[in-house]
């Protein structure tokens, strides 16, 4: 041991406690702490020395921390006094302030709200993480076509032969019972269900969906069992027990064997009858649950633990290839879908409906930014009125840490205050808002993630919006704000007019994503379909109507204001099956074809008033037509490279023909998709059977006249009654029906239209805090200007001009932003409208015109004012 | 009434002890000598802290020359608030105790 060196302690020790802002006069304490430290060196060696110091030193850090939090304390009571005196004091400040945080973090929350919803769809299943659907893709020549649909033996063959698959269930969503819409029966109650599936017990293994009644082990046992959903339950029985009743499904008799709890609205498989898929097994249609190609199924696996999902889809993809035996040239690899990306993503995996997510995520930013922006705005332009309080600060010994923090403090009671406020706001308005979205959003105070989530969201915005205040407003120098007797703060700011820029290039990008989505969803709806949707009703059928069709129609007919009737061999909307074969003349032996081949009856032109192109339309008068004539479409004909088409011969799953008609394009599915190539038949050529019943009511100028409607519709119901008493008379307007396809895109476009109304009275409210400021400072200058001959309107332009210019340097940033974000929108739909220069330039001129209206108020008002009152105290 | 705590009162009357001799590590040791605590310097400087302020003690820094070279030294001096501080809170005491044999808890 050295005498003359005492060992030194710790150094990282030392250093703490050196920066203990409590324990700094003079450093006493070091030395202190050195002294004692030497000695326990002395006595009981370095190591327990050290210890020591250490145990020393961090009671010191703690006992300095304990210090600091009282002060702070202290000081921050300060801090929120002054600002809630500044708060009371400037009362219009703070209410654009207040009430634009407000709005904002509203419609924060709410997008929140609805993002969290989108995001856990289908997550109430136990075991959702487990889940997966069965998708195929299809290579065909470089074309790749993903699929949700597989057929019904892929369930049962996965289980069978790989140990990886714990469970596999197969789901049809009705048309395996061949009627599109299907009739529930009891007793003298009926309806039809649109939501009937078919698939076996293992679906209630691999799904949560709860049983109230029965057993989910044997409740599908049974060919002819049932299982319904609460409220379907409750419709046909009332409060009775409905176990073990027997209803009429499509007129068979089934036997009650459960009742689930309705289907949540979050969930993608939407059902409320289940029947068991081996009802069907002794039908016509009983083949088709051993039949490899026959696409229309979905298949839901379950795993075994720990089996890496890559690896077995690599080992499963050709399950579908080794068992089709005509599968031919066509590549079909299957693969596992998880559940979590059934809603938000296509099959392909790109993004599908996760886009809407991040828009609406990306719109939620953008307001909250304005918001935050005003905030930003208000608080500096008004810094005169607050530079005395920073100088005096400073000079009694304010470090610039302090300011800052006290400005933070300022932008977090406002955001707070606004935060409470706009909880209110949601909670008033989730009604409305659920309506606009059609979800069924509730508000769940318990839910930890959302509640964090919206504290988040307040504490994001108080930091934000107080940023740039707080680093503008504390780097004063004290002698220059209390030397002047007035500091000339708006000018010293130029970030101030890159905000307002900014704010409203996002409210013109927003005005013109909202202009291109609605003319989008405009041109969707009223576009020229090439067909009459007015005046038509659509009723399912079954196929007994085949048998007393003509009897029905001329009854019908009595009624003068019925013009026409007709039958189609699919839903109303949709163009038909696409299996089978189709060949012509002159078709090349490589081209492949996925045509639908709707079977139609004569009238069926007529009753859409779809126009003939070419050739002639199915005739009565000529025999041959019944089975041997074929209209194509002219997409068809395109499609097909059919020169001449007249008379060429075709065949149709086995029945022979020759075209005798082009019909031009119309289009019933939705212009989101690409017209389909048709062939209209009128016979049986595969295992077509009329499933719609389409009746043209009125014509002409006078058609929506709604008395003859309605008395047309009581016509149809009593002969409809008569025909057909099992069926109940359940109408849709084809116009309606349309409309129903373009449902997502409608929502879409009234939401950004509410957040983009929202959006721009944001900025306008900031923009007319910042021109009450501003005429306020220029006050003087107004006076004089005045006093020298100026006109009241020359005064008023001279205070617009300026705001005119940031808007109009706001297009420059919004209009390629916007471009490119709408291209790519747009981009989804086969049928689009052009962006034209109109869009832009009109939503520059909206912008620019609410802007100088918002502004107009008090520019003019400045302009009239009188230049003695400002001019008097000089 | 000047309220003084246990502590204050011990380090008052240590530091009253020490006279010219009183620093943190003589305080300190002094109060271990007297009651047998053990005081970090955190809590130290604390209580020496808190009766500077009341007005009790005054402090004075010293340069110093040792090994590890020149840091200061900070001496306490009870001032004569301080003692008259001390003496109401003995008589305080005294008189709370009176009486009372030592049988009694």
């Amino acid at each position: 041991m050295k005498p003359s060196k005492s060992p030194s302690p710790p150094s990282l020790a030392v250093w703490l406690v050196k920066h203990l802002e409590r324990y700094q006069t003079d450093h006493a304490i070091i030395e202190d702490m050195q002294e004692v430290f030497t000695r326990i060196c002395r006595e009981r060696g370095y190591i327990l020395a050290c210890i020591w110091y250490w145990v020393q030193c961090l009671d010191a850090v703690a006992k300095n921390t304990l210090f600091n939090l009282k002060w702070r304390f202290v000081m921050f009571k300060n801090y929120f006094k002054i600002a809630l005196r500044n708060l009371a004091r400037q009362k219009g400040y703070s209410f654009i302030n207040i009430t634009g945080l407000a709005i904002g973090m509203a419609c924060a929350i709410f997008i929140l709200l609805w993002v969290q919803d989108e995001l856990n769809f289908d997550g109430f299943h136990e075991n959702k993480d487990n889940i997966f659907r069965v998708a195929a893709l299809f290579k065909d020549e470089g074309d790749e076509i993903y699929g949700a649909d597989t057929s019904a033996p892929v369930a049962p063959f996965l289980k069978n032969n790989y140990p990886e698959i714990k469970e596999s269930t197969t789901v049809n969503f009705g048309w395996l019972t061949g009627n599109s819409r299907n009739i529930i029966k009891f007793g003298e109650k009926s309806f039809y269900t649109d939501d009937l599936i078919l698939t076996d017990s293992s679906f209630f293994d691999i799904f949560s969906f709860p049983f109230l009644r029965g057993d989910k082990k044997t409740a599908l046992k049974n060919p002819n069992s049932v299982i319904l959903t609460l409220s379907t339950a409750e419709k046909c029985f009332g409060s009775e027990d409905p176990m073990n009743k027997t209803i009429q499904v499509d007129g068979n008799p089934m036997i009650v064997t459960g009742v689930v709890a309705d289907v949540p609205q979050n969930s993608h498989l939407q059902f409320d009858v289940v029947l068991p898929l081996t009802s069907v097994r002794n039908t016509n249609r009983g083949f088709f649950l051993t039949k490899w190609d026959s696409y229309g199924f979905a298949t839901y696996v379950t795993l075994q633990d720990g089996v890496a999902i890559n690896e077995l889809d690599r080992k499963i993809e050709d399950v579908i290839r080794k068992n089709d035996p005509n599968f031919g040239d066509t590549a079909a690899y299957i693969f596992l879908q998880p559940l979590s990306k059934i809603r938000l993503f296509n099959v392909d995996g790109s993004v599908g409906f996760m886009r809407y997510v991040y828009i609406f995520l990306t719109i939620a930013v953008i307001i909250l930014l304005i918001a935050c922006f005003n905030y930003m705005n208000l608080s500096t332009a008004r810094s005169d009125k607050r530079a005395k309080e920073i100088g005096l600060r400073k000079v009694v010994g304010s470090k610039r840490a302090n300011i800052i923090r006290q400005f933070f403090c300022e932008s977090l009671l406002y955001a707070f205050i606004s935060f409470l406020i706009s909880i209110l706001i949601v909670i008033l308005l989730l009604p409305q808002f659920n309506e606009l979205t059609g979800k069924r959003i509730a508000f769940d105070y318990a839910n930890p993630v959302l509640l964090i989530g919206f504290v988040f969201v307040a504490l994001l915005t108080g930091i934000i919006a107080g940023s740039y205040p707080a680093l503008y407003l504390s780097s004063f120098i004290p002698i220059e704000i209390l030397n002047k007797s007035k500091s000339s703060g708006v000018k010293k700011s130029p970030l101030r007019k890159v905000l307002v820029v900014f704010q409203f290039a996002l409210s013109i990008g927003l005005i013109i994503s909202m202009v291109i989505v609605s003319s989008q969803v405009r041109y969707m709806r009223n576009a020229e379909i090439g067909f009459d949707k007015n005046n038509v009703i659509t009723l399912p059928v079954s196929e007994k109507i085949e048998n007393i069709f003509e009897s029905f129609k001329n009854e019908l007919k009595q009624n003068l204001d019925i013009v026409s009737i007709s039958l189609k061999s699919s839903s109303p909307l949709r163009s038909g099956g696409t299996s089978g074969t189709i060949s012509w003349e002159g078709k090349k032996p490589d081209q492949q074809i996925n045509w639908c081949h709707p079977m139609v009856d004569h009238d069926y032109f007529k009753t859409l008033n779809m126009k003939i192109a070419e050739g002639r339309d199915f005739s009565r008068e000529i025999q041959s037509d019944l089975k041997e004539g074929f209209i194509l479409n002219e997409e068809a004909v395109k499609q097909g490279n059919i020169e001449n088409p007249i008379g060429k011969q075709i065949t149709v799953n086995g029945g022979n023909g020759a075209i005798i008609g082009v019909v031009k394009n119309a289009q019933l599915s939705s212009l989101r998709f690409t017209i389909q190539p048709e062939v209209y038949h009128l016979s049986r050529t595969f295992r077509e059977q009329f499933q719609t019943l389409f009746i043209k009511m009125g014509s002409g100028e006078n058609a929506r006249q709604f008395n003859k409607i309605s008395a047309s519709l009581a016509h149809i119901e009593r002969v409809w009654k008569k025909f057909m008493p099992d069926a109940p008379f359940e109408y849709q307007f084809l116009d309606e029906s349309l409309e129903n396809q373009y449902r997502t895109e409608t929502r879409i476009s009234r939401i950004l239209n509410t957040f983009t109304i929202l959006a721009i009275f944001l900025s306008c409210l900031g923009l007319l805090g910042l021109t009450s400021f501003m005429a306020e400072q220029r006050t003087k200058e107004i006076g004089v200007r005045k006093v020298l001959g100026a006109s009241t309107a020359g005064i008023a332009i001279l205070l617009s001009k300026e705001f005119a210019k940031w808007v109009l340097l706001a297009n420059i940033i919004a209009w390629p932003l916007a471009y490119y974000v709408m291209n790519k929108w747009l981009q989804e739909f086969a049928n689009r409208i052009n962006i034209g220069m109109g869009t832009f330039i009109a939503s520059a001129a909206i912008a620019l015109i609410i802007a100088l209206l918002t502004v107009s108020f008090l520019t003019i008002k400045a302009a009239l004012a009188n230049p003695i009152k400002s001019l008097r105290y000089e | 009434l000047k309220n003084l705590s246990v502590n204050e009162q011990i380090f008052l009357i240590a530091i009253w002890w020490l006279k010219d001799e009183s620093y943190g590590v003589r305080i300190r040791d002094k109060i271990k000598e007297m009651t047998g605590r053990t005081f970090t310097f955190g809590t130290l400087y604390n209580t020496l802290d808190n009766l500077a302020k009341k007005g009790y003690v005054t402090s004075r820094a010293v340069q110093i020359l040792n090994q590890t070279g020149g840091n200061k030294r900070v001496y306490y001096t009870t001032t004569k608030a301080g003692l008259e501080a001390l003496r109401e809170a003995r008589e305080l005491q005294e008189a709370i105790w009176k009486g009372l044999g030592k049988q009694v808890f």
